[in-house]
């Protein structure tokens, strides 16, 4: 059960990631109407308005750089994450640390049991990675919260 | 009956901030009435608190389900976490908070609350950086307990 938790964890964060580096808008495709982004203390509500918050940044251009990933279950149908890493902008001659947590929920269909890796874990993967279509209800961005780490 | 926010503990109004101990109610619980911001404020201050003065009075703010992952290690039940935390190598320490946000974790009324922060060793030149992450569940007697907690030291 750990590494299936483990494993889907980073999964996301690398998928999660990977839009923010390449393709900031299609983020709002993670998100609800009822997700909460808190960013640098400032709290949006909604994937339109957590979209429009990120593509409004100051930075056209930025790398993630991922140190750690921590996932524990969170309940039947859902994981938390806490990533820190270094943020790179362009021009910058420094790298920003940051930190972040974020919540993910599962349809409850699909929970996280402890045999073996399941048939409902492998496809949530994949549609992660969009390489499947997601039934109505695939998992989502519940809660997400943002923080530099100032030296 | 006055309800006990986090533990039982005698000296839990102590480590609470002042402007909490003015909202009491003879009905309900004072932790449900509260704001989420203040509640994960107080719950900050008595967590750090007690850790810095008596890290054994953790116990009670976990239950046999909780889990820790401390560094990237995982335990999981309040007896295996609270050993683990009294047997970090140091004898003194103190945590100074430097951000905490939160935000509800769904409809069984959990919160997450996220911290960072200064984590000072005694007899250490430099203070070490950190982030926590809680995810606080609501007890069925109004109080609340932390059911996930993930612990990271942010290194230069």
């Amino acid at each position: 059960m750990e590494e299936q938790v483990e494993l889907v964890g980073r999964a996301f964060v690398d998928h999660y990631y990977h839009l923010f580096d390449k393709d900031r808008a299609s983020l709002s495709s993670l998100y609800q109407p009822t997700s909460m982004l808190t960013f640098e203390g400032q709290r949006v509500v909604g994937a339109h308005a957590i979209a429009e918050k990120l593509s409004q940044l100051p930075f056209d251009q930025c790398q993630h750089l991922i140190s750690t990933v921590d996932s524990q279950p969170s309940s039947a149908a859902g994981i938390v994450v806490l990533v820190s890493g270094s943020l790179r902008l362009p021009g910058e001659e420094h790298l920003l640390r940051f930190s972040q947590v974020t919540s993910l929920s599962f349809p409850s269909h699909i929970f996280i049991s402890v045999d073996e890796p399941s048939v409902e874990l492998f496809d949530l993967l994949l549609q992660m990675f969009h390489l499947v279509p997601s039934p109505g209800g695939s998992f989502f961005v519940q809660n997400d919260m943002f923080r530099l780490n100032y030296g | 009956m006055c309800s006990q926010l986090f533990c039982p503990s005698a000296s839990l109004s102590s480590y609470l901030s002042p402007l909490y101990r003015l909202v009491r109610s003879s009905r309900g619980s004072e932790a449900e009435r509260m704001d989420p911001d203040a509640l994960a404020k107080a719950f900050v201050e008595h967590y750090y608190s007690t850790f810095d003065a008596n890290r054994a009075g953790l116990a009670n703010l976990y239950q046999e389900g909780s889990m820790l992952t401390f560094e990237g290690q995982k335990i999981q039940g309040s007896q295996s976490i609270v050993a683990k935390l009294t047997s970090l190598p140091f004898q003194q320490c103190q945590h100074s908070i430097t951000t905490v946000d939160c935000q509800p974790s769904g409809p069984a009324g959990g919160m997450l609350v996220f911290v960072s922060g200064n984590l000072q060793l005694a007899g250490e030149q430099h203070a070490l950086k950190f982030s926590q992450m809680f995810h606080l569940m609501p007890t069925p007697q109004g109080s609340f307990y932390v059911f996930n907690d993930i612990f990271r030291l942010n290194y230069a």
